[in-house]
């Protein structure tokens, strides 16, 4: 099954190397944030070690034993400029619309 | 019935979507989501499409030069998108509003049960009843 141009699976996008404008590693892809029904609209991308934890459902009942507040890092996909081989490209600025993961 | 997806939580593809069971309306299981397909519209935004099933998806997992070597093999013959459109909930097990009869999804699975996995002991496929001999052989030593 080919995929057109603007086609891709979101394999290719998970693990990905997130870069900022000046070329420095943040970090990679560990899950993408969708919005839920009807349009499944990309949101944000999860990265960093904790993202891990997220992932795996583990971080959320980690942090509340601890009495943590969860520290998962999300990055919108509006501060996300391009993806390609494997590879995001942040916007400049970034840095300013990096926030907080939602509870979920 | 399944719940319906509860339109304010998020969803994260690795954690609610990828390889979770796809089970139909009428309780049919058809096989795991092996990869989701996104489309990167003019606006910007990029949305997803379809959940992907198949051994092609599992092999463009595997690395992306093996997807190009998998569909010259399989030829898309076990390769299946079914829309989002057509899911009602969301978790380990997807469930989809059609019948097993609306989706063509779950060949590869069941060709690998039936051709490979039924000859591994303990797979817990009963290979025996398709032979009648092994059966006919087993009950005549349990009655002697």
């Amino acid at each position: 099954m080919e995929t057109s141009d603007r086609q891709f699976y979101l394999e290719d996008l998970v693990g990905s190397q997130i870069l900022s404008p000046d070329r420095h590693r943040v970090g990679h892809v560990v899950d993408v944030q969708v919005s839920p029904d009807p349009d499944f609209r990309v949101t944000a991308l999860l990265y960093g070690r904790y993202g891990w934890l997220h992932r795996l459902r583990v971080l959320e009942p980690l942090m509340r034993r601890l009495g943590m507040r969860e520290i998962a890092r999300i990055i919108p996909w509006r501060a996300v400029d391009r993806f390609e081989r494997f590879t995001v490209t942040l916007k400049a600025g970034w840095e300013d619309e990096v926030v907080d993961p939602p509870h979920s | 019935m399944p719940k319906p997806v509860d339109q304010g939580e998020s969803l994260y593809v690795m954690r609610d979507m990828m390889d979770s069971q796809l089970q139909t309306s009428d309780n049919v299981r058809i096989g795991r989501v092996g990869d989701v397909r996104a489309e990167w519209r003019d606006d910007g935004e990029v949305y997803l499409t379809s959940l992907v099933t198949g051994p092609q998806a599992l092999a463009g997992r595997v690395s992306e030069g093996l997807r190009p070597v998998a569909r010259r093999i399989f030829h898309d013959r076990f390769e299946r998108a079914i829309p989002l459109s057509e899911v009602q909930d969301f978790g380990p097990t997807i469930c989809l509003s059609g019948k097993a009869e609306d989706y063509a999804a779950g060949q590869a699975d069941r060709w690998i049960a039936r051709y490979i996995l039924r000859w591994i002991p303990g797979s817990g496929i009963p290979w025996r009843r398709q032979t009648g001999n092994s059966t006919s052989k087993t009950s005549s030593a349990a009655r002697s």
